[in-house]
């Protein structure tokens, strides 16, 4: 079968039915589906809940009648501008896979760059994210018991055991799993992309 | 609707054959290829600002619409294409040729054994968009477009008489 009847198999076909202008209009009310567009929309979503728990603690902060107490909540005032900064960052990278307008081979090297860029930058704030989260707790634990009994807690072999669990969990969280759960997460359309881009790559390399 | 949006929707309208057919070519399932027409038109409708016609609407539209469908960058599919050839999902409101059903039939099967960048190309050629615009839109050169229809061609002919 040659492609001339291939063509006049496709043309002479009524291949769908067509939408009238309402459907379309209506189309454009609609959200994108699209796994980049739902990520943003939970990231929008934990920004806003990060800001509003922000304010509300601000708002607390001054009523906190201990002073240790008051230092950490200020610290977990911080650790929110750090996330609020985590989230902005995230949605900006987000923002770069919008706009396919390029040929395909462009978009997919765009694709990859910036899936790569994000998983960087994911990696990377996982591994300083947990540690950050175990220093907050031993903070907390200090401001809690006091810097005294906080140290004659670690006289003890469960403390200490604990917080070995603690330090090791927060590691391991940090780096391998954080690397395993992004790789099961985006690690399979990545190989996609970059099969596909080989694909289109390798008819202009042997000609 | 704003006068932006009413262009947009004529224009769309004007050329929804090109959308629907790149979401047969990459969607078995009529619930997904639905999914996938509006996420086209939601790509297609982000990037209408910038359009300048700085080349023909079609290619501009093949374009996204490709990418959107390539890239796979939407929820997966309820359900995997199917390998039956009588599971093609025609949305043909009366068809009196049978034999042309089956062709058409079979000719869908055997594109959606084809790789995603070999249904897009084959997608243009049977629409007769000309081999420079079709390496335009892929990015490739046209000796490669040649070198890969032939190919395409010969596994589609293999394939229409298993």
């Amino acid at each position: 079968m040659e492609l001339e009847d291939l063509k006049n198999i496709w043309q002479n076909s009524d291949l769908y039915k067509p939408r009238r202008e309402e459907e379309i209009s209506d189309m454009l009310k609609g959200r994108s589906k699209s796994i980049i567009a739902r990520l943003k929309r939970n990231v929008w979503f934990e920004l806003v809940f990060t800001i509003t728990g922000g304010i509300v603690l601000l708002y607390y902060v001054f009523y906190i009648p201990t002073s240790s107490f008051r230092v950490a909540f200020v610290l977990v005032l911080l650790s929110f501008i750090l996330y609020i900064i985590y989230y902005v960052k995230k949605i900006r990278l987000l923002k770069r896979f919008e706009g396919s307008q390029g040929n395909v081979r462009a978009n997919l090297e765009r694709l990859i760059n910036d899936l790569e860029a994000f998983l960087r930058f994911y990696y990377r704030s996982y591994t300083i994210l947990f540690p950050s989260f175990l220093m907050l707790t031993l903070i907390l634990a200090i401001a809690e018991l006091g810097l005294e009994q906080f140290l004659d807690s670690l006289q003890e072999w469960r403390t200490i055991l604990y917080l070995l669990f603690l330090v090791t969990f927060s590691v391991a969280l940090a780096f391998w799993i954080g690397k395993w759960y992004l790789g099961k997460l985006y690690g399979t359309h990545l190989q996609k992309l970059r099969a596909l881009l080989r694909e289109l790559e390798e008819g202009d390399t042997t000609m | 609707m704003t006068p932006e949006e009413k262009k947009f929707v004529q224009l769309v309208n004007q050329h929804q054959g090109l959308i629907h057919k790149v979401a047969l070519m990459y969607e078995a399932d009529p619930e997904a290829r639905n999914d996938l027409f509006q996420e086209i038109v939601l790509q297609l409708w982000k990037a209408f600002p910038t359009f300048r016609g700085e080349s023909k609407i079609t290619t501009w539209m093949y374009r996204i619409a490709l990418n959107t469908a390539i890239s796979g960058l939407r929820k997966k599919n309820r359900k995997p294409p199917t390998e039956d050839i009588h599971d093609g999902h025609l949305n043909i409101s009366e068809v009196h040729d049978t034999d042309h059903e089956e062709n058409l039939q079979r000719l869908q099967w055997a594109i959606r054994q084809l790789s995603e960048i070999d249904r897009a190309m084959i997608l243009m050629a049977l629409e007769e968009v000309p081999y420079e615009e079709i390496a335009e839109t892929m990015g490739i050169t046209q000796n490669n477009v040649r070198v890969r229809m032939n190919r395409i061609r010969e596994r589609l002919r293999k394939l229409m008489k298993a």
